[in-house]
């Protein structure tokens, strides 16, 4: 057994060195080197047009969210008034000592229009 | 080295005519050496292009010429891994897929007379195939470097970076494998030739 084994692999090692006479080096064709750099060209292309669609999807990305950032950052004007002061600041500010006293002159200057208010209190 | 340090330097940095002589020095070696890991020889010049595409965008990838050469192996061994993964999936009704014998049957149809030396020469080519198709490709690769190429383990930890336990014992097993497959094709023949002279044998006695 341990002989036919033996044997077994001598056959194997002879034909695995047969196969690199069976398989020589085949000849170049006469269009190698310019076919290689054709598709050297052709892949270079493709990766210069990939490039770039990157290079651009990554700018408009950028972009995206600097506005984004801005938007969040930069108050806006238009609406500072409502948001600076929270309800309950305004509404203290509305009946503070101040505005008390001013109501109160108000109602003897004006009775007609702050007499229900006077009254209210 | 078939080319000195200083072309493979000025390749580096895109140098086309040094390019040219790197692949004008390395060609015939790479043909070779794809011829006889993949097996087909129709396919041999363009996986054997392939690698040079390769070599060509990862030039500025070599630490130092003096590793080119196990490095063009490295995409030597990556390209016709790639080929072979590919042909696996492809479709095996293809003529370009046929067997040597079936092709041999057909070119001898086609009325070309096949000289008894190629005759012998695309047998064992059929037989070696059909062996190294019983494991994996990597296996197939491994296998077709260290027997048929002739390369040293050392070479071979070069190329795989692995370390030399790790290497024999994946060698020792794809080995294995072959021997197994290779004892079922001899049991397989015995047995086919035996039938033979059996039926021409009880043939002959009528």
């Amino acid at each position: 057994m341990a002989r036919d084994h033996s044997e077994l692999e001598r056959e194997l090692d002879s034909l695995l060195a047969s196969y690199r006479e069976a398989c020589p080096a085949p000849e170049a064709s006469v269009g190698f080197m310019p076919r290689l750099w054709e598709r050297i060209e052709a892949r270079q292309n493709t990766s210069w047009l990939l490039k770039r669609w990157t290079e651009g999807f990554v700018a408009a990305a950028a972009a995206a969210c600097l506005m984004a950032f801005l938007l969040q950052v930069v108050p806006d004007d238009a609406h500072a008034a409502v948001y600076n002061a929270t309800y309950l600041e305004v509404l203290a500010q509305e009946r503070s000592p101040e505005n008390s006293v001013l109501l109160d002159v108000a109602a003897v200057a004006y009775p007609d229009q702050y007499s229900a208010d006077i009254g209210s209190k | 080295m078939l080319v000195d340090f200083e072309v493979v330097r000025k390749a580096q940095v895109g140098d086309a005519g040094a390019f040219n002589l790197v692949v004008t020095a390395y060609r015939r070696r790479i043909m070779g050496t794809v011829a006889r890991m993949i097996g087909r020889p129709e396919d041999v010049e363009d996986v054997a292009q392939e690698v040079f595409i390769r070599l060509y965008y990862s030039m500025d990838q070599l630490r130092s010429p003096e590793v080119f050469e196990p490095w063009l192996y490295r995409l030597t061994v990556n390209a016709s891994l790639d080929y072979l993964r590919k042909r696996r999936r492809r479709s095996e009704s293809r003529m370009a897929d046929l067997s040597e014998q079936q092709v041999m049957m057909a070119d001898a149809a086609a009325g070309t007379r096949w000289s008894e030396e190629e005759a012998q020469r695309a047998k064992t080519r059929e037989m070696v195939d059909a062996l190294l198709s019983e494991v994996s490709e990597n296996d197939r690769v491994l296998l077709t470097l260290k027997e048929v190429e002739g390369l040293s383990l050392k070479e071979l930890q070069s190329i795989y970076d692995v370390n030399e336990s790790a290497l024999k014992v994946r060698l020792f097993r794809a080995r294995q494998r072959v021997l197994k497959a290779f004892a079922r094709s001899k049991d397989e023949k015995a047995a086919a030739n035996a039938k033979v002279r059996t039926a021409n044998s009880s043939s002959g006695g009528k």
